[in-house]
């Protein structure tokens, strides 16, 4: 899944820099090497252990086919979320500078679609919760399983997204996600096997080298804040399926007073705005451009979610910031 | 896929000697370079799908750098390949769908799946190889330097540090695990499901030993936590010109159809 620089305009590989940069950032806080400084070579030779580990296929039974592992699910388990995300980064960033897989303009997708999902979405939604009340060989195997399977099938729509939004496929939305999303279910299912056996090997030979997150929670308000997002995603990729086509209130109005739903723009300013908006709506009409209506109005209000919860979450690390540099200037 | 180890490991030499030849551009500031390539990368991918000849003009890069440096084109071919054959696979869905007619410069008129096609396979070669003349003319402690200048955090380039001086170790280690396995399962297709789970683990219980090792080691000698990379080099006057040489070359190649001026020189002579 490795996406090539080909693949991507330069706007897109920023945006996705900026999303891996920032979740970089805060696993980096997160990690607190000057404490637990063994980390770092554990890291360095756990990233050199899953490179060496993509070099080995394994056979797929029934398949006459063989495929590799990517690794974020088995590096979560061993060294958690924060500190597996930037093992990722150096496993991807080598693979990019010195192997051609994957692009140095596509890093910041690869990072996203290959380390993000593994090492966040499978160790805090699945790993983290199965593993709350002791760890036992079944809820390994289900968990490596399901964590894989979700993994890859976000990375694999992450880059029929940006594929799409880059404009560099003339393949629809839906024909490119109906190709990519069966072929990622089979290899998430392998690669969770494949995950799964080498961690119940680890827990019956060394069980202390698995993940346990220790820290005590912090409260409610994690929680209502993944209720909110979660209710947010399910709004606006399913209910807005039902909303209303018909005019809201000002374009019914401008429509019987103007005799049409679009007011033309008249002056040099105005035009320029609307030629620089027609360049930068991505997403025109709460579209996708050479997709069904339905799926581009979903893709359109998730992509709005997102981008409210990534400057959401970017503001309030800004204020907070400037929050604790203030009671320290005090 | 003792022969994939082994071919990685090769690569992984090849890159070492040739960023060691104390050749000229080895000897540049690692930052200039690392801004040049992504100066590159970025202006090559901003091209339209439709501009072959624009996007073949920015050939001159790599190709000069080749030429100068003495790098391997086997090698680069050979990285390539899988690149390419992913970008083709893309390319013929284009030529499939889009059929409208338009106009190449002195190409002609073709249609727009075949142009988008080309420029796509163009784009996917050229950025394979700048990001090839990178490492195989900067050493991988420059390039984490030139990486920090450009204020990619330490901790990053640190575990990318670890992470190469121990990957042709556990590489090794892989590949001789490998070895062992097919000796004793002659004609089989990668490892069997019911070796999976012990092939690897036994890799990474080797692999977390020898990190404990490595973390005893840097304990005797000192380490409490902190990295020092080194004093700053301040960028010479030779590098910021090299910087801005290949930023005024970049600029023209986007603006003017360097490829398609050529081409119209030589068919009227």
């Amino acid at each position: 899944m490795h996406m090539s620089d080909a693949l991507l305009v330069p706007a897109v590989g920023a945006a996705m820099y900026l999303c891996s940069a920032v979740t970089a950032h805060r696993s980096i806080s997160n990690i607190n090497l000057k404490e637990d400084y063994k980390r770092l070579p554990m890291m360095g030779v756990a990233g050199a252990f899953v490179f060496a580990a993509q070099m080995v296929n394994f056979t797929i039974p029934g398949t006459g086919a063989s495929g590799h592992i990517c690794g974020s699910i088995l590096l979560t388990a061993i060294l958690g979320p924060y500190a597996a995300f930037i093992t990722m980064i150096g496993i991807l960033m080598i693979q990019a500078l010195m192997f051609a897989d994957g692009g140095i303009l596509a890093l910041g997708c690869n990072i996203w679609n290959m380390a993000f999902y593994g090492c966040f979405l499978g160790g805090f939604m699945i790993w983290k919760p199965m593993m709350k009340h002791g760890i036992t060989k079944k809820k390994i195997a289900t968990a490596s399983i399901l964590a894989s399977i979700l993994t890859l099938q976000l990375g694999a729509f992450s880059v029929v997204v940006e594929t799409t939004l880059s404009g560099i496929t003339d393949l629809p939305f839906i024909q490119f996600a109906a190709m990519m999303q069966p072929i990622h279910l089979v290899i998430g299912l392998v690669e969770g096997l494949i995950t799964g056996s080498v961690l119940l090997y680890l827990y019956e030979t060394k069980p202390e080298l698995l993940w346990m997150d220790e820290s005590v929670s912090r409260g409610s308000s994690k929680k209502i804040l993944v209720i909110i997002f979660s209710a947010a995603i399910i709004v606006s990729g399913l209910f807005s399926l039902l909303a209303s086509g018909n005019p809201d209130g000002l374009e019914w109005a401008i429509e019987r007073t103007a005799n049409g739903s679009d007011l033309q723009s008249v002056s040099l300013f105005h035009q320029i705005l609307s030629q620089m908006q027609a360049r930068t709506a991505l997403l025109a009409d709460y579209g996708v451009a050479g997709s069904s209506d339905q799926f581009g109005t979903i893709i359109s209000g998730l992509t709005g979610v997102l981008l409210l919860a990534a400057a959401g979450a970017v503001a309030g690390s800004l204020i907070r910031r400037f929050g604790k540099k203030k009671e320290y200037e005090s | 896929m003792s022969h994939k180890l082994s071919e990685k490991i090769l690569l992984l030499n090849y890159f070492e000697k040739t960023s060691d030849q104390g050749t000229g551009m080895t000897k540049l500031n690692p930052t200039s370079k690392v801004l040049v390539t992504i100066l590159y990368l970025v202006i090559l991918m901003s091209f339209p799908k439709y501009e072959i000849l624009g996007t073949a003009g920015m050939v001159l890069y790599p190709s000069v750098l080749f030429a100068v440096e003495g790098i391997s084109l086997k090698r680069v071919v050979k990285s390539t390949g899988p690149v390419i054959a992913v970008l083709l696979l893309f390319g013929c869905v284009n030529i499939l769908i889009d059929r409208t007619m338009i106009s190449a410069g002195i190409l002609g008129t073709i249609p727009g799946g075949i142009a988008s096609c080309i420029t796509l396979s163009l784009k996917g070669t050229l950025a394979v190889t700048a990001s090839f003349v990178l490492v195989a003319t900067t050493k991988i402690d420059e390039i984490c330097y030139g990486l920090q200048r450009i204020r990619v955090p330490k901790v990053i380039c640190i575990q990318i540090l670890l992470m190469f001086r121990y990957l042709s170790v556990i590489l090794n280690e892989a590949e001789a695990m490998n070895e062992a396995y097919h000796l004793r399962a002659p004609g089989q297709r990668g490892i069997n499901k019911k070796a999976w789970g012990s092939f690897l683990g036994q890799l990474l219980i080797r692999s977390l030993e020898k990190a404990e090792i490595i973390y005893e080691s840097m304990m005797l000698r000192g380490f409490k936590g902190e990295f020092k990379t080194g004093t700053r080099q301040k960028m010479k006057k030779n590098e910021i010109a090299y910087f801005l040489f290949w930023l005024g070359v970049f600029l023209v190649l986007r603006t003017f159809s360097f490829a398609e001026w050529i081409g119209m020189v030589i068919s009227k002579v």
